[in-house]
């Protein structure tokens, strides 16, 4: 795949991450200490800083971006997704790419489909590449009961309310179709 | 030397846990102890790089990392990660304060690391 189109969608990606960084905020509140949105922009705009940089190939554009989010973000989405773009630093197409990558945040977050996570998202985004059914998964995944990471505290009253890591993935995947298809 | 590294996402919680374990063990000749805590801007948060940078400040014949809450670990175990595991650090995966605690005494005695793990799994985080 072209490096200039997967520098397009990280850029706008980071862009948006840092237009709704006030929404991530807010689904982050009641289940989370309310900084995801605040958290992703940071290692949005190092992201931008490293797209402005001169980029040789994609294995130094996915660690670069990982290099940004690992030492920017201050919460537990650093680690996850900066091990995920590691994992895509590798030679393979996009859906190889985000399948490493899924299998990268499983491992960091030693998480599984079903607990109402991001892994929901990148898992359903890995079964269909289509926005009606990244619309379908973060309504599904909405109506589960958080089983992992702080909202699992809050239990049932994690049901019906939107995940924000999960939310800030699929505006990953929505921006990558954007670009891509 | 023994290293102890305390990964707190709040400066003032690790600085007031270092005031603490220098105030009941006042003789640490055998113990350094490094603080990886908040994040770059000084907010709330951990990270890998403050981690890795804390972990690699002293060349110890040990290093023993003990972690807050929720995303402490993972940054925790991504620096190590991230470091190629060396043998001689252990991430310990037990109660921050009593930990570190427990550590700095023992390790100041000079007691092994056999009996040091020995004696963390007693204090290991449910």
């Amino acid at each position: 795949m072209e490096l200039q189109q997967q520098k397009q969608w990280l850029k706008n990606y980071s862009e948006r991450l840092i237009e709704e960084a006030p929404m991530l905020n807010a689904l982050d509140t009641p289940i989370g200490d309310g900084d995801h949105g605040s958290n992703m922009a940071k290692g949005a705009k190092a992201i931008l800083e490293v797209l402005d940089t001169e980029i040789a190939d994609q294995a130094t554009l996915y660690k670069q971006v990982a290099i940004a989010l690992i030492s920017k973000v201050g919460g537990s989405a650093g680690p996850l997704y900066g091990s995920a773009f590691l994992a895509m630093a590798g030679p393979e197409h996009m859906l190889d790419k985000f399948s490493k990558g899924l299998e990268a945040i499983e491992s960091r977050g030693k998480a599984v489909p079903g607990e109402k996570t991001m892994v929901d998202m990148w898992d359903a985004f890995l079964n269909e590449q289509t926005m009606a059914h990244l619309d379908k998964a973060i309504e599904a995944i909405t109506a589960m009961k958080a089983t992992k990471g702080r909202a699992s505290y809050v239990g049932e009253r994690s049901i019906g309310h939107m995940d924000p890591g999960a939310m800030s993935s699929y505006l990953m995947f929505e921006t990558y179709l954007e670009v891509f298809s | 030397m023994i290293h102890l590294v305390l990964v707190s996402h709040s400066q003032t919680l690790a600085s007031g846990a270092l005031d603490l374990i220098e105030g009941m063990v006042p003789d640490t000749t055998n113990v350094t102890i490094s603080l990886a805590s908040g994040t770059d801007e000084g907010t709330l948060g951990t990270s890998p790089t403050r981690v890795m940078a804390a972990l690699q400040s002293l060349e110890a014949s040990h290093t023993y990392v003990f972690y807050d809450i929720g995303s402490a670990r993972m940054s925790s175990e991504m620096a190590l990660d991230l470091m190629d595991h060396p043998h001689n650090m252990t991430l310990c995966d037990v109660a921050f304060i009593e930990g570190a605690f427990t550590t700095a005494v023992m390790a100041n005695a000079q007691m092994s690391h056999d009996q040091i793990m020995e004696e963390l799994k007693q204090l290991k985080k449910p």
